[in-house]
């Protein structure tokens, strides 16, 4: 999307909402459910897509003002985008914005006007406002003999603000050594530019992005593997609307390449004990990227594995709640991750699997500590479950 | 400080969560889809009828204004509350009571969706009248608008008996339910039909918490066929025809401009339709047993040919009106009309003559009711009143109401909504027309008129004093969407 572009150049988009909710379920085997994690935690006509659309057209009639508690409802949405994949007519009119890319264009001007909402938006407002990124410590090493500068693949190694990426990837070095996979690094010790396009930083966007991308640039003929699929998601879509002269790279998520490791044989299972597991869609990698088969595709790989489909699954996954910041309800972003793991819970399944960081902070924090367990990031258990 | 004991009230008595007024929440029910904005100060979301019961009296104390509304679509005006009023959003109210398949009608409450209710309909082999909304909209709300639907060419409403609750927190059901233990199979009780004053009253006489409505069962033998004809006489004529002599359950009319986009294409002006290329398309929903309709098929094309028209098979429809599919599973299946992604693919490649597909706005229509003889008069006379708005050319649907008694014809046009000067004139020229239509062709129009800005029941005589009277017996503080009959 167009860095600049304000909200009085969408207006046919916000116009075209009449708030006939289609954006807030799904239907399967005749039984419709609820989709939108907004909707669903608090059933009103304000908490959910229809009522941003409907922020977004007072706020460009100027019936409303923008103020902070503006900005804590605009920041509230988990940005799971459901509601894009269901919502018809307000795509419709050029440039064809979807639901949630005006919600992101209300959280730029947020963050123009100075509205930062409270919580972890103020760090991060605090960080990205000194750095200009959003820093992290740097990637851990790779075990000894995957890194190559010769290899004919990128890792893409950066985002590491999220805890729980540090453990996904170090389960990926080990996997790369089993398999005699060697692998170049691309690591920042930064943000992709995901999170700061997410939650409105786009002021800092074209710096950040242009020199990750004369860093990339180099490597256009290799094939970039990704770890975390908001990275992904944004290289792919965003990139070419900041950079000019963007190129493109070829790209593949982990789960792609382990899918096709295990079909080749590079990798192989490890017979072990029979377990259930439920595979939970990331936002980023399924709406997102559109990838549903490969995660199933490694599990169905695996000795001993039987997946459960959770209800509401692919294109219309239950969000794990990690990406609403936002105090509108402080609750909400944690009872969506415990109603994630009701979903799970309702399969009967022993683990939940997922192939996102956020996703799966989200869920361990919805369970006690002794539970914690049994939530893992794909990569971790095919790291445990092959030879 | 009398607003704040209100709302302190009515959090004691049915919780805090249920009872809203931060400024988002408000600014958000200010509006629907017509350029009004009138922001409440609160919005209480009852969770059954008890709180509705509680509701109420502590809202008539106050004398606050209480504005009914549910779940799906609003476009014109009658959901923005008065300044300073309540939203009473009925959404959590969302179970299906009963679907009764004995007598034939379901219990459903007011937030309870098309998307639900066909699909429960669906698992027990019935059907119910589907309207032209979307399948998130509240079936019992889209009930009480007389609308246009798959069965209005038999039933002038869906609705059989309600429970309503009045403001002074009291009770009662309208049809046969009022015989405690009797069931609503009835709309008539032992008085007068009580179920009617409620339907189009736009929530100004009570607020209804519960409805019983007619359901229909899936028959086995199933047709949608279409006919083309030269004129939308000659479409008037033979849909009366069929509908008399009971062949077809259910008939629309469509506009050439409307429905058949891939014979559209490349034309310019709404009078003149591309050479060989029909003036009206007509699709009849036969229903019954299949020996029953394949007869009616037969005898369906010499009464086409008698006015003039063609009867096309299948494939033929399929081919020339765009949605000619999805019309088929929403009269077989009671499946809502919903535009999907693939669809709007479909639509932008057929562009229709006259509408850039990325540049249409606000979907905007004109709604009268007039007998056969006036309706075909007035889609002349409309059509063009409408053109010279230039704000977009205009296409229609008309449909049978009461087998044909009066027919419902629906024009529309899709202006930009957040220009006010264009929906000032579309609001001033549309509002003309009904007075205009009235005088001409005994039109009637259809629930309310200019976004709010004419009074409902305008130009209705001593009928609207009537309706006043009724209001102040039950509604003695005017509490119930006062801004519908003036303050």
């Amino acid at each position: 999307m167009d860095l600049n572009i304000q909200l009085k150049d969408i207006f046919r988009s916000i116009a075209m909402c009449d708030k006939c909710g289609v954006c807030t379920f799904v239907t399967k085997d005749n039984t419709p459910r609820t989709v939108c994690p907004m909707y669903e935690y608090d059933k009103s006509f304000v908490f959910q897509p229809n009522g941003l659309m409907f922020t977004a057209r007072a706020l460009l009639q100027g019936t409303e003002e923008y103020d902070r508690s503006v900005a804590e409802f605009v920041f509230s949405c988990a940005d799971c985008r459901a509601c894009d994949a269901k919502c018809v007519p307000v795509p419709y009119p050029k440039p064809h914005v979807h639901p949630t890319e005006i919600i992101k264009i209300m959280r730029r001007d947020a963050i123009d006007k100075g509205l930062i909402p409270k919580g972890p938006m103020e760090a991060m407002a605090k960080a990205v406002n000194e750095d200009g990124d959003l820093l992290s410590k740097a990637a851990p090493g790779m075990p000894e003999g995957v890194v190559s500068e010769k290899a004919d693949t990128v890792l893409y190694a950066e985002c590491f603000h999220s805890p729980a990426q540090v453990g996904i990837y170090e389960s990926a070095g080990r996997l790369l050594q089993k398999m005699g996979k060697q692998v170049s690094l691309f690591s920042d010790g930064g943000c992709c530019g995901s999170s700061l396009y997410d939650f409105g930083f786009w002021n800092k966007l074209p710096k950040l992005v242009q020199s990750k991308w004369e860093k990339m640039e180099k490597n256009t003929d290799k094939t970039f593997l990704f770890i975390n699929p908001h990275c992904q998601e944004f290289v792919a879509k965003q990139y070419s609307d900041i950079v000019p002269g963007f190129k493109g790279v070829k790209m593949e998520h982990f789960s792609e390449f382990l899918a096709d490791a295990l079909k080749e044989g590079t990798l192989k299972a490890k017979k072990t004990d029979r377990v259930e597991v439920a595979y939970h869609d990331p936002c980023a990698l399924g709406r997102g990227l559109g990838i549903y088969d490969a995660p199933r595709e490694v599990l169905a790989g695996l000795s001993g594995v039987d997946l459960k489909e959770m209800n509401g699954n692919k294109d219309a996954s239950f969000c794990c709640g990690s990406r609403a910041l936002g105090k509108y309800h402080p609750e909400f972003s944690k009872e969506t991750a415990k109603r994630g793991i009701e979903r799970f819970n309702e399969t009967g399944a022993d683990i939940l699997i997922t192939a996102c960081p956020y996703c799966k902070q989200a869920f361990q924090g919805a369970l006690p500590d002794q539970d914690k367990n049994k939530v893992m990031d794909l990569i971790e258990f095919v790291e445990v479950r092959t030879a | 400080m009398v607003i704040e004991n209100c709302k302190q009230e009515l959090r004691d008595a049915i919780g805090t969560e249920k009872v809203r007024d931060d400024n988002v929440c408000m600014t958000t029910y200010a509006m629907d889809a017509a350029p009004i904005f009138r922001k409440p100060d609160l919005v209480v979301l009852p969770e059954s009828a008890e709180d509705v019961r509680k509701v109420l009296p502590i809202a008539n104390k106050y004398r606050l204004a209480v504005t009914v509304m549910a779940t799906g679509i609003n476009v014109v005006g009658l959901t923005v509350p008065s300044e300073h009023g309540m939203v009473l959003d009925m959404r959590r109210m969302n179970k299906i009571i009963e679907i009764n398949t004995d007598s034939g009608y379901a219990t459903i409450e007011p937030g309870v969706t098309f998307e639900q209710f066909t699909n429960a309909l669906r698992k027990v082999g019935f059907r119910c009248q589907v309207c032209t909304t979307h399948p998130s909209a509240s079936v019992a709300a889209n009930y009480m608008m007389g609308p246009s639907g798959t069965f209005c060419t038999r039933h002038l409403d869906p609705m059989i008996d309600l429970e309503v609750v009045f403001p002074d927190g009291s009770i009662t059901n309208t049809g046969s339910a009022h015989f405690p233990g009797s069931g609503p199979h009835r709309r008539y009780g032992s008085g007068p039909d009580v179920t009617g004053l409620f339907a189009l009253g736009h929530g100004t006489m009570g607020i209804v918490t519960k409805s019983s409505v007619r359901i229909y069962p899936k028959t086995e033998g199933n047709a949608l066929p279409m006919a083309t004809f030269p004129s939308f006489e000659a479409s008037i004529r033979f849909s009366q025809d069929v509908v008399l002599n009971n062949i077809a359950e259910h008939v629309i009319v469509y506009s050439w401009r409307m429905w058949l986009d891939a014979y559209a294409k490349g034309s310019t002006t709404f009078k003149e339709p591309p050479k060989g290329m029909p003036y009206n398309a007509v699709t009849m929903r036969l229903a019954g047993y299949p020996a029953t309709v394949e007869a009616n098929l037969k005898i369906i094309g010499e009464v086409a040919q008698k006015h003039g028209g063609t009867l096309h098979s299948e494939e033929e429809a399929a081919n020339m009106m765009l949605y000619y599919r999805d019309f088929q599973q929403w009269y077989f299946d009671s499946k809502t009309l919903q535009i999907t992604p693939a669809r709007l693919e479909q639509l932008s490649s057929a562009a229709r003559p006259g509408i850039e597909i990325d540049e249409m706005g606000l979907y905007i229509a004109w709604v009268v009711n007039a007998t056969p003889k006036d309706v075909i008069e007035c889609e002349k006379w409309a059509m063009q009143k409408i053109e010279d708005i230039g704000l977009g050319v205009p296409a229609y649907y008309s449909q049978p109401y009461d087998f044909g008694r009066s027919w419902f014809l629906r024009i529309f046009i899709y202006p930009d909504a957040l220009d006010p000067a264009v929906m000032q004139k579309v609001a001033a020229t549309f509002t003309g027309m009904f007075d205009e239509a009235l005088a001409r062709y005994h039109a009637t129009p259809y629930r309310a008129r200019g976004f709010g800005a004419v009074p409902w029941l305008h130009g209705t005589g001593e009928f609207r004093n009537y309706v006043k009277k009724l209001k102040a017996a039950v509604d003695p503080n005017n509490i119930l969407n006062p801004m519908m009959l003036g303050q």
